[in-house]
């Protein structure tokens, strides 16, 4: 166990300094800089201005100078917004993209499970088929178009809900809706099928032949077994909340980490670049580690090794 | 069909569980497949009774629509399964429930498949104890679970109730298979192809088993296989099942010396080591068993039959009392035994002596 963890944490750090590379590299390549900008600003300002921010030496030195920075959690100042450092924008922002992504994840898993389930119990039935009808739609709507849609019914038209700002809690109602639409769909016909195969295998006709209750069949027995498939795909998942969010905080204006990932690439600013994407990348290989745990956890199949 | 039920009337009363008239279909979107047409089968206190037939027989359908343990979509059609004086088609859930596990129960031919992945074998074995008897606290259940994994010889059973299915040998998965099945006493065990998926000197140690528990616990056993060798060691009777159909029924010993249906005979000679003649050829039974979405008019085993006759291809035999050589007890499902049918066998072998014989 301690060996897989010292392995399995190795290779998360490996991981990230490829992410790190690779985006400075694409970064570099892309033309222009943090400085470019219409009007025309005299070299010698320029020049001043990459001294100041140690753009003028040779880029290998820059990079290592970045990871001397991240040893330190030192995401640098950003190169746009005077007197900001990346720091600032993550500490500001996450806290509301990660209540956003919580609750969605949250809202995901109690909606979907259920839902699969009672499409699986009821398969051919009116009930699957009004289940599955939806889970059709989530998949295949864009989740820009689901949150112009909830937004024109119950903000504009039925004025329930606040139209953007996440000040009081019903702000989180509609973007949460919107963002986990596409997950709840996913995982729900995911659930459905997966519980479909599991409630024709032999074990569960043994478990009958015991002379169970069939809600204990179906709790004890099916369930564990038909939920493996869905804790797998759990981490692509958070990868889908997490992309899926710039886009919701841009249309409900949620002052979330989205904006500056989204924002500094046009801009090219550097240092917020290379910050959320490490941040975002750190986050992301850490929850698909911990799926993978729990995963081992759920499964006695499968060792860590 | 009359002395069939004053047969089966008379031995009512020692039968633990019979079959009437039991008719099983499976219903795809497009067709039905009946997969039992009409079977009638009793069990008799004490014995272990081997259900005999290739694949697709419908000798699992038979017993799996007996505990109604059928994929939802196979349906009992007509037919009775009396136990303890009721209809079990016609039993409540709770009923089922009392049924199942705790006085009938089943093991099936794939131990890895049988046991849920993700539970201890302990855990499946005590589930059962406390299914059937919720009054015992947890020691009590573990001792009884420590007691069954000892009982079906698994060594070093306190740290293997603790193990998953995965880390069990086939044989052994069997074994605990078997000692959950054994866990509440049951009157009557229903054994599914136990061996079919298991090495053959796995499937003799498992034989051996189920043999020292029969004669220690004097339950009764259907033993279901196509291993017509397992049902010599094992049965005491012997039902032999032909596309949803019983073809014949005998005690075990007639049945290997002077098989009566020409389907019986061809299963005996398509396997080794029972004949005394250890050179002789194995003769496989040409063909294959019909195709159950259009069953046959006539006896469903004339077109692979080297004995059959016009009357066979067009009219179904009944399953008639035969006495041959003095042996009580035995029924078949052939023209050639049927005294008011025309007596022109194709070719004279051993079946057209036997036919003499019945009538002399």
């Amino acid at each position: 166990m301690r060996r897989y963890l010292t392995k399995r944490l190795g290779m998360m750090l490996v991981t990230l300094l490829l992410i790190t590379l690779l985006t400075f590299i694409l970064m570099h390549v892309v033309p222009g800089g943090p400085f470019t900008n219409d009007k025309q600003i005299p070299e010698s300002v320029l020049s001043a201005l990459r001294k100041k921010y140690k753009l003028d030496e040779p880029l290998a030195v820059q990079y290592l100078r970045y990871l001397g920075g991240l040893a330190r959690f030192d995401f640098g100042p950003s190169l746009k917004y005077t007197g900001k450092s990346v720091n600032d924008f993550i500490q500001s922002g996450f806290p509301f993209s990660a209540r956003l992504g919580a609750l969605t994840l949250v809202f995901v898993l109690l909606a979907s499970i259920p839902m699969g389930v009672v499409s699986a119990l009821r398969s051919g039935r009116w009930q699957d088929a009004l289940l599955m009808g939806a889970a059709t739609l989530g998949v295949t709507i864009p989740s820009f178009v689901i949150a112009t849609g909830l937004l024109y019914i119950f903000a504009f038209r039925l004025g329930w809900l606040p139209t953007f700002g996440v000040a009081k809690w019903q702000g989180y109602v509609l973007p949460v809706a919107a963002l986990g639409g596409y997950s709840i769909s996913f995982l729900a016909r995911l659930t459905r099928s997966s519980l479909l195969e599991v409630m024709g295998q032999d074990y569960i006709r043994t478990a009958r032949a015991k002379g169970l209750r069939e809600t204990r069949v179906i709790i004890r027995h099916a369930l564990p077994n038909a939920l493996i498939p869905v804790v797998t795909v759990l981490g692509p998942t958070v990868a889908n909340l997490l992309t899926g969010s710039f886009v919701i905080e841009k249309i409900f204006a949620i002052p979330g980490m989205g904006a500056h990932f989204v924002n500094s690439i046009t801009q090219r600013d550097y240092t917020t670049i290379m910050g959320t994407t490490v941040f975002y990348a750190t986050f992301l290989i850490s929850m698909v580690f911990i799926v993978d745990l729990f995963y081992c956890l759920l499964d006695p199949r499968i060792r860590l090794e | 069909m009359d002395m069939i039920n004053q047969r089966s009337a008379s031995r009512g009363a020692d039968s633990i569980l019979e079959i009437r008239g039991l008719h099983t279909s499976f219903f795809t979107s497009a067709c039905e497949i009946p997969a039992v047409r009409g079977v009638d089968i009793a069990v008799r206190r004490g014995e272990c009774l081997g259900v005999v037939g290739e694949s697709g027989s419908g000798k699992s359908v038979t017993f799996l629509s007996a505990l109604r343990l059928l994929a939802s979509t196979g349906r009992i059609k007509r037919g009775e399964i009396i136990y303890g004086g009721h209809d079990l088609t016609k039993a409540s859930a709770s009923r089922l429930r009392e049924v199942r596990g705790g006085e009938i129960a089943m093991i099936f031919q794939d131990p890895m498949s049988s046991l849920n992945p993700l539970m201890t074998i302990g855990a499946q074995i005590g589930e059962m104890i406390r299914a059937h008897g919720r009054s015992m606290n947890k020691n009590a259940v573990d001792a009884r679970t420590l007691e069954l994994l000892s009982t079906v010889l698994i060594p070093e059973p306190e740290k293997r109730l603790r193990q998953y299915p995965h880390e069990f040998s086939g044989g052994m998965r069997q074994r605990a298979m078997i000692a959950m099945a054994l866990a509440c006493k049951p009157s009557l065990l229903i054994a599914d192809e136990p061996t079919t998926a298991l090495d053959v000197s796995i499937q003799d140690q498992i034989l051996k088993l189920l043999r020292r528990l029969q004669t220690d616990t004097g339950m009764s056993i259907v033993f279901i296989t196509h291993d017509l060798g397992a049902v010599a060691e094992l049965c005491t009777r012997v039902v032999v099942m032909y596309a949803g159909l019983v073809m014949e029924e005998s005690p075990i010993e007639p049945l290997f010396d002077a098989p009566l249906h020409p389907y019986t005979r061809g299963l005996l000679a398509s396997i080794p080591g029972l004949s005394q003649d250890r050179s002789r050829r194995l003769i496989p039974i040409p063909g294959s068993p019909p195709d159950m979405s259009a069953a046959p008019d006539g006896c469903p085993f004339a077109p692979r039959c080297e004995h059959a006759r016009n009357i066979c291809l067009s009219n179904p035999p009944a399953l008639t009392p035969i006495v041959s050589d003095g042996q009580p007890d035995r029924l078949c499902r052939c023209w050639l035994y049927a005294p008011d049918a025309p007596r022109n066998p194709l070719n004279g072998g051993f079946l057209s002596k036997a036919a003499q014989g019945v009538e002399s």
